[in-house]
């Protein structure tokens, strides 16, 4: 049997990067699951990221987080790709979110719909759960999956994993 | 010596017609952990809901925290007939699918009572989390998804996969 749960590609960022794309994405699994660990230079504890598939840079979504101390909701429709706010410079150092996206079905010729969750550690008072509902309002298989910020870049050390997950 | 596959799928199905319920029979008891993967829509407003076992009785619990985007809320249900997934609204066939991923852990031992993991997605409606748990000590060998409340359940083109993962 063909291995189930596969590599795709695994980027480590050995320089700042205002923005990594996960290219050429193969069509030949069922699902995709992608885990990231990022940080950003941002001269500040977090800084806002983004994922968007196939440079359409938007979508609908709803997310909820938590601070440790209260519960917060964002809703988000049509117009933008925000994951949360993950490590920047100023957070506990050597820290990275912890980020994971599974995307069913990424080959449907319906919208397709995500999940997405992350932990922004850090040893003071700003640090974060998100958990998202996301959907990409477009028919066309996923082919690309790109990453941008705010401000500033991804920091050294930053890491993309790919994975595809096949059905049978 | 090779180890064998880690990740396997058991079984998967893409839903023909309209059909109130899906149902894993006879899942083996080979792996350590299964995942369960949703994706597609439901043809009136349900709470998609889980049953197993063929277990109708009232020895399910669920804890859920769930976000519309707007207003955060948590609700716990125990001493239920089935595990509460999520509320999901209908959608026509080019609307906003739904997603679930259950994580049914240590599922085939036959000592403890079985807990469930999981997320659930539909971006114009919300975002949850689960933690739910079935007070019986046997081994998960069948897993019911239903849409409890509404009455026509998943539309046509829904896609049920189950994979085993192996712990060594």
């Amino acid at each position: 049997m063909p291995n189930t749960y596969t590599l795709i590609s695994a980027t480590t960022l050995s320089s700042s990067a205002s923005t990594v794309t996960l290219s050429s994405i193969p069509s030949t699994y069922t699902d995709l699951h992608l885990v990231c660990s990022l940080r950003s230079d941002y001269s500040s504890a977090t800084n806002n990221a983004y994922c968007y598939f196939n440079s359409s840079d938007g979508g609908t979504a709803k997310l909820i987080y938590g601070n440790g101390s209260t519960v917060n909701n964002i809703n988000i429709n049509y117009n933008e790709s925000y994951i949360g706010g993950i490590n920047a410079a100023t957070s506990t150092s050597n820290t990275f979110t912890n980020f994971s996206l599974y995307i069913p079905n990424y080959l449907s010729s319906n919208y397709k719909s995500s999940s997405e969750d992350s932990v922004t550690e850090n040893n003071a008072t700003q640090a974060f759960s998100f958990l998202a509902a996301r959907a990409w309002e477009y028919t066309a298989a996923v082919t690309s999956i790109t990453f941008r910020l705010q401000f500033s870049t991804y920091a050294v050390g930053s890491t993309f994993y790919l994975y595809g997950i096949k059905n049978s | 010596m090779a180890a064998g596959s880690t990740y396997t799928p058991i079984a998967t199905t893409t839903l023909g017609s309209n059909a109130a319920s899906y149902t894993f029979s006879s899942i083996p008891s080979t792996y350590t952990d299964l995942v369960l993967i949703v994706n597609g829509e439901v043809s009136s407003s349900t709470t998609v809901s889980c049953q197993i076992n063929a277990d109708t009785g009232t020895n399910y619990s669920t804890t859920e925290i769930f976000s519309d985007g707007t207003t955060a809320s948590s609700f716990r249900i125990s001493n239920n007939a089935q595990i509460a997934v999520m509320g999901i609204g209908a959608q026509t066939s080019s609307g906003y699918p739904f997603m679930s991923i259950l994580n049914f852990q240590n599922y085939s031992n036959t000592t403890t009572y079985k807990t469930v993991l999981g997320r659930t997605n539909q971006a114009n409606l919300g975002v949850n989390a689960i933690a739910a748990l079935w007070r019986s000590t046997s081994a998960i060998n069948s897993i019911k998804l239903l849409g409890y409340l509404g009455a026509s359940g998943f539309t046509a083109g829904t896609t049920f996969t189950l994979y085993g993962i192996t712990a060594a």
